[in-house]
Formats: C-alpha cells, sequence, structure tokens
C-alpha cells in the first residue's frame, strides 16, 4: 500500500498489536508452563471468543508485517520487474501464513 | 558526505531491521503451532524446546518485539503531534522503559526453564 493510507494503516494497526501482544503474551507466554499444554491450548482454541481474538491478531499482524517490508521494498528496489516480483513473494508468504493461521484457529 | 548516526536514525535502523526478523519469525510461530494437529507432535516439540538454547532465543526475540513495539509507539506519538523537541526524550525513555520490561520478561522466561 502506498502513501498516506500505508503509513495511517500502518500506525493503526501498531496500535492494536501493542494492545494485542499485552493480551497474547500475558495470556500464552507469561503464564507458566501448565496454560500451554496440549490441552489447555487446545480448549482456549475451542472458545469462539479466542478464536475472534486469534483472527484479527492473524489479519493485523501479518498486514503490518507485510506492509512493512513492501514499504522496504518500495525504497531499495528501482527495477519494476523486481518489484512486481516481490509483490508477488510478498503475497505468497502472506497468503501461506494466513491459510496456515486459519488452519490452527480452526483446530 | 558521513552520515553522523544519532538515536533519530539510529532508531530508524533499530525498526527496520527488528521489523524485517519478526515478520519472518511469524513463520516459524506458526509452524510451531501448526504441531497442534497431532497431541504427540505437541508433546514432544514443547519439551525440544524446554533446551536452553531456545529459551535463550525466545528471551531474545522478547527484546526485538519490546525494541520495535516501544520505538513503533514513540514514532507514532511523534506522527500525531508530540514535539519533536521531545524526540530524544521519548528515545531514551523508551529505552529505559523497554530495557526494565524485557529484563523482567527474560528472567521469566528462562527461569521457567529451570
Amino acid at each position: 500500500m502506498k502513501g498516506i493510507a500505508g503509513w495511517l494503516i500502518q500506525r493503526i494497526t501498531g496500535l492494536i498489536l501493542i494492545a494485542g501482544l499485552i493480551v497474547h503474551f500475558s495470556v500464552m507466554h507469561f503464564s507458566g508452563p501448565s496454560q500451554i499444554t496440549f490441552d489447555v491450548v487446545i480448549r482456549r482454541l475451542s472458545n469462539p471468543y479466542w478464536k475472534v481474538f486469534d483472527l484479527c491478531f492473524l489479519v493485523t499482524i501479518l498486514f503490518h508485517g507485510f506492509n512493512g517490508l513492501w514499504g522496504i521494498a518500495l525504497e531499495y528496489i528501482r527495477s519494476v520487474r523486481l518489484l512486481k516480483f516481490s509483490q508477488t513473494v510478498i503475497v505468497a508468504m502472506v497468503s501461506l501464513l494466513l491459510v496456515t493461521g486459519i488452519y490452527i484457529i480452526a483446530l | 558526505m558521513r552520515y553522523k548516526l544519532q538515536t533519530g536514525s539510529l532508531a530508524w535502523l533499530i525498526h527496520r531491521i527488528t521489523g524485517i526478523i519478526l515478520t519472518l519469525y511469524i513463520f516459524l510461530h506458526l509452524y510451531v503451532l501448526s504441531h497442534l494437529k497431532d497431541p504427540a507432535q505437541y508433546v514432544s516439540l514443547m519439551s525440544t524446546m524446554e533446551s536452553p538454547v531456545v529459551k535463550l532465543s525466545e528471551a531474545g526475540l522478547l527484546g526485538l518485539v519490546i525494541g520495535h513495539a516501544f520505538n513503533g509507539f514513540r514514532l507514532t506519538l511523534i506522527d500525531v503531534g508530540v514535539s519533536t523537541k521531545l524526540q530524544k526524550p521519548l528515545f531514551w525513555s523508551a529505552l529505559v522503559i523497554g530495557a526494565v520490561l524485557f529484563i523482567y520478561g527474560a528472567v521469566f522466561i528462562i527461569g521457567v526453564a529451570r
């Protein structure tokens, strides 16, 4: 995404990610080993509220991360063909991660 | 022409590098989580992740996340109109608060391994 929209959405998704990270980290990564056993994780994943949270978190982080990479590509890559190619690679990576993420959320 | 590296440009460089690493890290994170499809696979992967090398990497990863998040918050504040005169104090306070959080988190991550 180019120009003001890309810049603005990057800031907004960044702020959303900070809020999401606080929840994600405190629940998944700083709650001790008993909270990430197979049963506990699967039970959490089957909760619809967590599914919504995880899906939003996934989409937001993929957008923010790969929009960032795209911004870097726009800055350094001069050749139009190479830029097209990097766009294709970014779209492929986002699709792969989105499908994998949704597969995990749907477990 | 030599470019003098100051807090602003240093923050910009750190933001860029941590951003690239964190984005590519999503692959690893989702790969690990994809083991949830099979309980045995998940349990065995989780036990290999108890190794000190993994714990140290996780602490390092926390450092990247905190660095990127705090710097991103700092530059968003400046973008929405907080005076650029506060640029340096904001940089140093982000660094100090981030460092405290990082040490707390790293001690937790590495401590749990024992």
